[in-house]
C-alpha cells in the first residue's frame, strides 16, 4: 500500500484509539502518544519528506482537535518526523529493542518541547515533577504501545525485510 | 560538501513559510477566514468519525450490560424509582420556598441573580482530546444543538465541568477546569465568608487553585467554592470544589488554596450544557 494512502488512515485510527479508547484506561493521563509514534516511524522508515508530511498532517489534526489549529502540535510532530529520519542508516530499522529505546526518548524529547513552548505550563509547574510525573511515565507507556504500532507500520507499510537496504 | 539544490531550497521555504504562517496565527492572533473553515470542516469529520466509534461501542456495551447485568440493572432501576420519589417531595418543598423567597425579593424590591431556569443541552462524552497539558473533552452536541462557544458545561451533579472552546456541526470541545489555561471567577459559599478569588487548572494535577484571594480574607479548608458569576460568563453558585490547604501567596498579600476537583476527566459519561442562563 501506498504510504500517501495508508499513512492517514493510519492516522485516525490512531487518534479514535487515542481519543476512545485509551481516554478511559486507567493511565489516561500519560497517553499513550501513538501521533508521535506514527510520525517517528515515516521518518524513520521512509525518509524525511515523509515523516515531515505525516508529522504536519498528524499535528494539524491533534491541534484541531485541542480547538487551536495550526499549533504547538504541528511544529512538535514535524520536528519528530524530521527529526527521526536522521536516525535512517545509522541504527538497523530491524533492531526492534533499540528503535524501542529511541521511541523512548523520541517521547522524552517531545515531551520537553511541548512544556518549554506551553507558557501555561512552564512556570507553574515545577521541573523536576513534570519530569517524573508526566514525562518519564508518558515516555515509558508510549514506548511500550508504540513499539507495536512500529512493527505494524514496519511490517505492513513499509514492506518488512523489503524495506531493508532501499 | 553540502550542496544547496533547488528542491531543498523549495522545503525549506515551505517550512519557513509554515512556521511563520504558525506564529501568525498563534502569537499575533490573526483569524484567517480560509483556516477557520478548513478547521472546522476537518472538524466535523474526524467528530464524526470518533463519534460512530464511541457510539458502536457503547452500543456494544450496552447489549452486554442487558444481557449479564439484567438483574443489577433491575436494582439500580429500582433504586432510581425510590429516589425520584423523595425528589419529588423535594422539589415540592422547594417550589414552596421558591415562592416565599418571590415574595419577600418583591417586598424588598430585590433583584433575582441566582441561576434560575437555565435551558440546558445534555450531551455525551465522545472522547478525550490527546494531549500532554491540556485536558479537553469532545461531546456529542453542537450547533444543530444550539451549542456555541464559550457556553459552560456543568457534570449530571450540577458541577462546574468546563466550557464550549468549540461548537462543531454535531459535537463540541469543551475545555476541563482542569485545563492549565481555564480561568473563572469563584467565592467561597460560606454565609459569613463570602471571599473571591480566581479559580484556575493546575498542570500536572486534577485538583485546582483559588488564586488572588485577599490576604485578610476568612477561608479554610472544607469551604465549598462555587462560581462568583462576576464575570457573566458563568452562572452564579455553580458548585467547583472543596478547599483542602490554604496558603499566603506574592509574600503575604494574597493568599492561595488547593481546591479538590472530585470528577476525574476519564469518568465522565454525560454532562449538561447550559445554552442559556
Amino acid at each position: 500500500m501506498r504510504w500517501q494512502l495508508s499513512f492517514p488512515v493510519l492516522i485516525i485510527i490512531s487518534f479514535i484509539l487515542q481519543t476512545t479508547f485509551f481516554s478511559r484506561l486507567p493511565a489516561a493521563r500519560f497517553g499513550p502518544d501513538l501521533l508521535l509514534v506514527i510520525a517517528f516511524s515515516a521518518g524513520f522508515l521512509l525518509g524525511r519528506r515523509q515523516g515531515l508530511v505525516v508529522g504536519f498532517a498528524a499535528g494539524f489534526l491533534q491541534d484541531i482537535l485541542l480547538g487551536g489549529g495550526l499549533g504547538l502540535y504541528t511544529v512538535s510532530r514535524m520536528l519528530t518526523g524530521g527529526g527521526s529520519s536522521l536516525l535512517r542508516g545509522k541504527i538497523y530499522q530491524e533492531n526492534f529493542p533499540l528503535v524501542t529505546l529511541v521511541i523512548f526518548f523520541f517521547t522524552l524529547l517531545h515531551e520537553l518541547l511541548i512544556f518549554l513552548l506551553s507558557e501555561q505550563v512552564i512556570f507553574r509547574i515545577d521541573p523536576l515533577t513534570a519530569v517524573l510525573q508526566n514525562f518519564l511515565p508518558t515516555a515509558v507507556y508510549t514506548m511500550l504501545v508504540g513499539i507495536l504500532f512500529y512493527l505494524l507500520i514496519y511490517y505492513l507499510i513499509a514492506g518488512g525485510e523489503r524495506a531493508h537496504g532501499k | 560538501m553540502y550542496k544547496i539544490t533547488k528542491k531543498k531550497i523549495g522545503i525549506s521555504s515551505i517550512i519557513i513559510l509554515l512556521v511563520l504562517m504558525i506564529l501568525l496565527v498563534n502569537v499575533f492572533d490573526f483569524d484567517f477566514y480560509l483556516f477557520r473553515w478548513l478547521e472546522n470542516g476537518i472538524y466535523n469529520l474526524l467528530a464524526f468519525f470518533i463519534s460512530t466509534v464511541e457510539s458502536l461501542a457503547s452500543s456494544v456495551e450496552n447489549i452486554y450490560s442487558s444481557f449479564f447485568r439484567s438483574r443489577e440493572l433491575i436494582q439500580e432501576n429500582y433504586r432510581l424509582r425510590q429516589e425520584l420519589s423523595e425528589l419529588m417531595i423535594y422539589n415540592i418543598s422547594l417550589k414552596e420556598i421558591e415562592e416565599e423567597n418571590q415574595r419577600l425579593r418583591e417586598l424588598t424590591n430585590l433583584e433575582e441573580d441566582l441561576l434560575a431556569n437555565p435551558t440546558v443541552v445534555g450531551a455525551r462524552r465522545v472522547g478525550l482530546a490527546p494531549a500532554s497539558w491540556e485536558k479537553s473533552l469532545l461531546v456529542s452536541a453542537g450547533s444543530n444543538d444550539d451549542v456555541s462557544e464559550r457556553m459552560p458545561v456543568v457534570s449530571y451533579g450540577g458541577n462546574l465541568l468546563g466550557v464550549v472552546i468549540n461548537a462543531g456541526v454535531s459535537s463540541s470541545q469543551v475545555k476541563l477546569v482542569t485545563d492549565p489555561e481555564f480561568v473563572a471567577g469563584a467565592r467561597v459559599a460560606r454565609e459569613d465568608s463570602r471571599a473571591l478569588g480566581i479559580i484556575r487548572g493546575q498542570p500536572g494535577s486534577s485538583n485546582l487553585l483559588l488564586e488572588r484571594i485577599a490576604w485578610d480574607a476568612d477561608i479554610e479548608p472544607g469551604d465549598e467554592i462555587v462560581t462568583s458569576g462576576i464575570s457573566g460568563d458563568f452562572p452564579r453558585g455553580l458548585p467547583i470544589g472543596v478547599v483542602i490547604s490554604v496558603e499566603p501567596a506574592s509574600y503575604g498579600l494574597s493568599q492561595t488554596a488547593e481546591v479538590s476537583f472530585n470528577l476525574e476527566s476519564r469518568t465522565i459519561e454525560e454532562v449538561l450544557i447550559i445554552t442559556d442562563f
